[in-house]
């Protein structure tokens, strides 16, 4: 019985010691309970707040905030702070899954490139420095305007042009492991490529992918805004926070809150999935190994 | 013993230079690793290769793992050389040599657990069903000392004797013949490293294991070697049976490393201090050695018999060692 307990606690010995690196630093322990609620707000939406993000109401336009409407309402009489925490969702969403394919890419390729070097290496390296010379910005304007504007073109196209720093990062973190003994210890037991790859290199490189990914996100959140705000992104009536924005801008003289809670949210949200991210860099730092 | 039917491993005239590209200022050159090495190992011996760091060891234990390729020679197991062996013999090969590395830090994955680890040539060779494995394991952590109980554990929780421990739990997992030991001891204490010693000696026993026992450490060699290969700048200078090194060496440079071990050799002549001359025509021992001539200046002496089964790469062997 002790034997089992003792056994299940040393499993999980590098996510203990992580987590207790993790919550020593506070700023990240912040992020980490701002990104919680946000993903409950944003699951829980039609339960937390009584009224729904598409609801018109001719009598109550730009209402300043009050009791009734806590962030006021828009032009059409929808409840800020509904369509805010449904907005939420959209940026969870543009967020997870366009790092998600930048991860992914960027894994492999950086996978490849540093284990078999040579000219798969070479390749991969110059392409990556070619898509990081691209004005990614316009090659999305352009791409969009040739397709429809829609959040899953938007959460593809940032994710094919977001994957180049994981993919030198994986790299470098392949090029040290490829020459560790534990890796030549495995090829002189005869493993295969694949094997070695994924069994020794890989859960030994992902660090830096989960910390980017997670500074990922937030640069995502803020360029799907960016293409919202540009009338390109999501597409209104649906809600995003960039889109929010730029309805907000026309009334900005006389109805502040339609501009001032959006931006705040998207602020607060890039900080705090900066600081979270900052405070897993800390935690993972292999130069602090254990 | 140093004749026990045909060797397992076969290394023959093996070459390693690494280049270093012509850069603005730099000309292109290439530095020899290894320059023109022959070995044999013998089933159930134990040979012993000692030099100095940097001459040449670790990259010939890398070039017979087939880790690195040579740059010219080849390396001949049960009669074929490696580059030519089919994919069924080259997994024959991975089963009869293992290999035990230098740190017990670097050398386990430090995301398995021992268990696995230990496991993994197992599963690799497919050599007794996924059930079995287990129990395998468990039977192997008794061998070298290690409580089955701790499957579970994960490398950072063991002592470096303790992981080197299982270093060889995982090169002795699949029954090989012969084991490539890469300084094996140096990163231990004192204390650990006879512990270390006498566990190799019994699997030795047990499972009549060959070593190739590379160390800089000749109080080590000459304690657990039946034969001792000295290397000096990527070449052999002086190889026979350990006694006979230890007593009657033939070569100035052994004669430098015998009197380097501490308590030993206090009449022995210490070599002069001096650059090492890896170019030129001549020996290239002469800028350290105390007896160079004339000779020794114009070619360099090749690895001969001097004595029975004892050779030595020395234009002197003779005139110095043995006559007195």
């Amino acid at each position: 019985m002790l034997n089992r307990q003792l056994r299940q606690i040393d499993t999980s010995y590098f996510y203990r010691v992580i987590w207790k690196r993790f919550r020593s630093n506070r700023f990240a322990i912040c992020g980490a309970m701002v990104v919680i609620t946000l993903f409950i707000l944003s699951f829980l939406a039609p339960y937390v707040t009584p009224y729904s993000p598409d609801d018109l109401d001719a009598y109550h336009v730009l209402l300043p905030p009050s009791s009734a409407h806590w962030l006021g309402t828009d032009e059409l009489g929808r409840d800020v702070l509904t369509r805010i925490i449904y907005g939420a969702r959209i940026s969870l969403k543009v967020g997870f899954v366009s790092v998600g394919i930048a991860a992914a890419i960027g894994t492999v390729a950086g996978l490849f490139a540093g284990y078999y070097g040579g000219w798969i290496d070479q390749l991969l390296m110059r392409f990556v420095d070619i898509m990081l010379c691209f004005p990614t910005f316009f090659l999305m304007l352009a791409v969009i305007a040739m397709l429809e504007p829609s959040i899953w073109y938007i959460m593809i196209i940032i994710g094919l042009t977001g994957w180049m720093g994981v993919a030198r990062l994986i790299r470098a973190e392949v090029l040290t492991l490829r020459e560790r003994d534990f890796v030549l210890a495995a090829r002189s037991i005869g493993a295969s490529d694949t094997r070695i790859i994924f069994l020794h290199i890989l859960p030994n490189a992902i660090s830096p992918v989960i910390v980017t990914a997670t500074l990922g996100v937030a640069g995502a959140i803020l360029t799907e805004s960016a293409l919202s705000f540009l009338g390109i992104g999501v597409q209104p009536p649906v809600p995003s926070w960039g889109n929010m924005l730029t309805s907000g801008k026309d009334y900005l003289e006389f109805a502040w809150w339609l501009s001032l809670f959006p931006g705040l949210a998207i602020l607060i949200t890039v900080i705090a999935y900066n600081l979270v991210g900052e405070g897993l860099r800390d935690a993972l730092d292999p130069r602090t190994q254990i | 013993m140093s004749t026990n039917g045909s060797p397992i491993l076969e290394v023959r005239d093996l070459h390693k230079s690494f280049e270093q590209k012509a850069g603005p200022l730099l000309p292109a050159r290439a530095v020899k690793a290894v320059a023109g090495v022959d070995l044999r190992l013998y089933p159930g011996e134990t040979l012993g290769l000692a030099g100095e760091s940097g001459c040449g060891k670790s990259t010939l234990a890398k070039m017979i793992m087939g880790l690195t390729t040579p740059s010219s020679g080849e390396i001949v197991f049960k009669g074929t050389p490696l580059q030519m062996l089919s994919s069924n013999s080259l997994a024959d090969f991975r089963k009869t040599v293992q290999m035990v590395f230098q740190d017990p830090f670097a050398s386990l994955n430090p995301r398995m657990r021992i268990g696995e680890i230990i496991a993994e040539p197992m599963n690799i060779h497919r050599i007794a069903p996924a059930t079995e494995i287990r129990e395998r394991v468990a039977r192997l952590m008794q061998m070298v000392g290690i409580s089955p109980e701790l499957y579970d554990r994960y490398p950072h929780e063991f002592s470096g004797g303790q992981r080197q421990r299982i270093g060889i739990a995982r090169a002795i997992a699949v029954s090989p013949q012969a084991i490539i030991a890469d300084e094996p001891l140096s990163a231990l204490d004192i204390s650990i490293q006879a512990q270390i010693i006498n566990l190799l000696q019994e699997l030795q026993q047990s499972l009549k294991l060959a070593y190739l026992l590379i160390s800089h450490d000749l109080s080590v060699i000459r304690h657990m070697s039946d034969r001792v290969a000295i290397m000096y700048l990527g070449k052999i200078v002086e190889e026979g049976e350990s006694e006979e090194i230890f007593t009657r060496c033939l070569h100035p440079y052994t004669e430098a490393l015998l009197a380097a071990i501490p308590g030993e050799g206090g009449q022995r002549r210490k070599p002069k201090s001096g650059e090492m001359l890896a170019n030129g025509s001549g020996c290239p021992f002469l800028g350290r050695c105390p007896y160079a001539g004339e000779i020794c200046r114009q070619a360099a002496p090749r690895l001969e018999e001097k004595l029975h089964g004892h050779s030595a790469a020395c234009h002197f062997s003779k005139d110095i060692f043995l006559t007195g």
